[in-house]
């Protein structure tokens, strides 16, 4: 059975209040190496191979010389980066107005409306990819039924023209994520003390003064984090355009994502899709660090901008 | 002992991930989207388990189970044909679409784990799956009926020397068209593509498309100038893999394809969809240049125009001596490797392909057509069918040249993309054609 002494050590020490804590964090940590870390420097290493699922090749930095040069990459690039800054422009202010809105006290039934904007969110997105689908499509769609109480044909096919079909990935994301940071905004909303509007109007600031000079400065923390985190969900975008376009027409709905599907699994080049996605993971740093830095109130501009302001 | 809890508590959560982690969801092999390797109760316990192997347990038949993805579910049929004929093995289908069976097949070989034991693919893009070198070589037990098949469809199958695969069926394309609606029009059998302009402009007037186009054409549109382009005797490549440069046939079928269009008598749409066979219901399109398997889909989404299609040949193109029809492709089944059933499981693809009977079966659970050219002599295949107005579609196909296909994921990739620029009037077929061969050359190193 062992040495009592050794026992009676092992068990003090597994009780000790030192070594409980880690105990306790063993499975997360478990779970972390096994599950996310190990894939993460396993698809690194791949990234350097010719890899189609057996007999790896190193060949250096060739898979990333090859997306240098690979114009669809661009594309897909081009288009991800595009949708990013389009639809999270469009995404954040319209969440942001709806926010404002329902914490008006000249809302009636706010409770309703809230719920009502969140729906969108709780819906399963493939359903709601096929029900916009419906609802664009020609003589059986909504569109197409209204236009015919007018007694006009509707002819526009979203997502058959390369100049409409992003936007309609957009509107249709936007439609849906909005409840969602709504419900952020309005939690930020109401962490900002009543006094200070009590003050500015005691002061006479109006309606637009307040908002871009009390509420928004207040809301910068809330606003940063929903920005960041909206951008990395967003620049991720994988399942509407897959299912609506699968990436077309003419590759205008074409993802990052969807580009490192195709390549990995439907082309097998798993190499090759590996370093698309540390090319993505790279642009996402990127990306989240300019925005930290411009929203940060350690920016020299914006402190300079506040000063005179 | 206020201790002993929470040391406790840390060894059930670790147990619990660990349990987790090995678990499989209870419908991943039936949903598309969702499992990895078809773990799945519903699947069966065939190889589609972590462990990499077939459970191998024995029913009180003494029969082993074992896993089969496909995407045509109506295969069912055929197969439980096979599972009743013989002792050895229980065949389970598990649907899923082919793209799907791309990505976990891949998965999985790579892995060496989760693998099904058999597995069905388009022949066109079947190189994919055998370049990882993780298939059964089924070259030693093909050789004895290659002579059966056409040579250029066995070349798909094969890889650096050897047959991985073995096609049941091809789709050649033919002409599906409302008899009823030709009859009202006046308009008889149409031999020529010049006739069928003709036919396209006649019905234009009276409302009726006489053919749907790919718009936008994505890798569906891009097997269909395939098609259209093999028929003309055209390829994207040749035999030995070198993309072909100032196409005149690719330039001649994409001009086709954009009169077409432009001309309102066929109309754009995106294929499959709600709105497309909305659009056939409605009898707005009343033709279709497609491959034969679709006789199965006109079949299955409007039942209630039974008695009202028929089918004809393709026509012959007006500046070629020879009248051919092109191949939408076909079917391939692969064995991975790793199964601990493969020898058991190649019979069925080897019964389905080889025999007359498998074609049979094959041919009616889901109609395409026979790859067996000697099987296709049977009586069997000569009957009409009510649906087609009394029509044999099998009596209606062409001869079909040699099409190569090399790297055709790319090749559908870019077609696609060209082919929509041309169609939103970005680009003229010509400029299509070159960037077409530009980019093929490029992006395949061919």
């Amino acid at each position: 059975m062992g040495d009592p002494r050794l026992n009676v050590s092992l068990k003090q020490l597994l009780n000790s209040k030192k070594v409980v804590p880690y105990v306790l964090l063993l499975p997360f940590f478990a779970f972390f190496l096994v599950f996310r870390l190990w894939p993460i420097l396993w698809s690194f290493f791949i990234s350097f191979t010719e890899y189609f699922g057996s007999g790896i090749k190193f060949i250096g930095f060739d898979n990333y010389v090859q997306l240098f040069n690979d114009r669809v990459f661009w594309i897909a690039t081009k288009n991800t980066v595009y949708f990013v800054v389009v639809y999270n422009a469009i995404m954040i202010s319209l969440a942001l107005m709806v926010a404002v809105f329902l914490s008006s006290r000249l809302v009636r039934i706010r409770d309703f409306f809230r719920s009502v904007y969140f729906v969108p969110m709780a819906m399963m997105l493939p359903v709601v990819a096929i029900t916009f689908d419906m609802i664009f499509a020609r003589n059986i769609g909504l569109i197409s039924a209204v236009y015919g109480l007018f007694g006009k044909e509707f002819s526009t096919r979203w997502f058959s023209d390369p100049d409409l079909a992003m936007w309609a990935i957009i509107i249709m994301r936007v439609w849906r994520a909005m409840g969602y940071y709504c419900a952020y905004f309005l939690a930020g909303l109401a962490s900002i003390p009543q006094e200070i509007y009590e003050s500015s109007q005691i002061d006479g600031a109006g309606r637009f003064r307040t908002f871009f000079r009390i509420t928004l400065p207040l809301l910068k923390p809330m606003l940063l984090f929903v920005v960041i985190m909206s951008t990395i969900l967003s620049f991720e975008i994988f399942d509407e355009p897959w299912i609506l376009t699968q990436g077309g027409p003419a590759n205008s709905t074409l993802t990052l994502q969807i580009y490192l599907y195709q390549t990995s699994f439907l082309n097998g080049e798993l190499g090759k899709g590996s370093a698309i996605a540390y090319m993505m993971t790279l642009f996402m740093i990127v990306f989240s660090v300019l925005y930290v830095n411009q929203l940060s109130e350690k920016n020299p501009r914006r402190k300079r901008a506040k000063q005179q302001g | 002992m206020r201790k002993k809890p929470g040391l406790l508590l840390a060894i059930v959560m670790a147990l619990t991930l660990v349990l987790a982690a090995c678990g499989g969801g209870s419908d991943a092999g039936k949903s598309s989207g969702s499992g990895n390797g078809g773990q799945s109760s519903n699947a069966g316990s065939g190889s589609s388990q972590a462990s990499g192997g077939s459970s191998g347990s024995g029913e009180s038949t003494g029969k082993v189970k074992a896993t089969y993805w496909t995407w045509l579910s109506n295969q069912q049929a055929a197969v439980d044909q096979f599972n009743a004929m013989q002792d050895e093995v229980e065949i389970e289908l598990v649907q899923m679409s082919h793209t799907d069976i791309a990505q976990k097949l891949l998965i999985a070989l790579s892995s060496g784990s989760g693998a099904p034991d058999l597995f069905q693919q388009p022949q066109r893009t079947f190189s994919n799956i055998s370049k990882t070198g993780k298939l059964m070589d089924l070259t030693e037990i093909m050789k004895p009926h290659n002579d059966k098949f056409p040579e250029s469809m066995t070349s798909l199958l094969m890889y650096d020397g050897k047959q991985y695969g073995i096609a049941p069926d091809i789709s050649p394309g033919v002409l599906w068209y409302r008899k009823d609606i030709f009859e009202e029009n006046g308009i008889g059998e149409i031999k020529t593509w010049s006739e069928f302009i003709a036919a396209g402009e006649k019905l234009k007037e009276k409302g009726y498309y006489i053919m749907p186009v790919f718009n936008p054409a994505g890798s569906w549109g891009a097997n269909a100038i395939a098609l259209f382009m093999q028929s003309r005797g055209g390829n994207f490549f040749t035999e030995d893999g070198k993309v072909i440069h100032n196409n005149a046939e690719l330039e001649y079928t994409l001009k086709f394809f954009k009169d077409v269009l432009d001309s309102g008598i066929g109309q754009g749409l995106t294929f499959f969809t709600p709105e497309f066979w909305g659009e056939f219901k409605a009898d707005k399109i009343v033709a279709w240049p497609m491959n034969i398997a679709e006789g199965a889909n006109i079949k299955a989404n409007m039942p209630e125009q039974s008695g009202k299609w028929s089918v004809m040949p393709f026509p012959k193109w007006d500046d070629k001596d020879t009248v051919y029809t092109g191949l939408w492709g076909g079917t391939a089944i692969g064995i991975p490797e790793m199964s601990p059933v493969k020898d058991k499981v190649v019979k069925y693809a080897e019964w389905l392909a080889t025999t007359t009977e498998g074609q049979k079966a094959m041919y009616s659970s889901w109609g395409s057509v026979p790859s067996n050219q000697e099987a296709i002599q049977d009586p069997f295949f000569s009957q009409g069918d009510p649906f087609y107005s009394g029509e044999n579609p099998l009596a209606k196909i062409n001869e079909f040249p040699a099409f190569h296909y090399f790297d055709f994921s790319k090749v559908e990739a870019i077609v696609g993309e060209q082919v929509d620029l041309m169609f939103a009037g970005k680009q003229d077929p010509t400029t299509t054609a070159r960037n077409i061969e530009q980019m093929l050359a490029k992006e395949t190193g061919r």
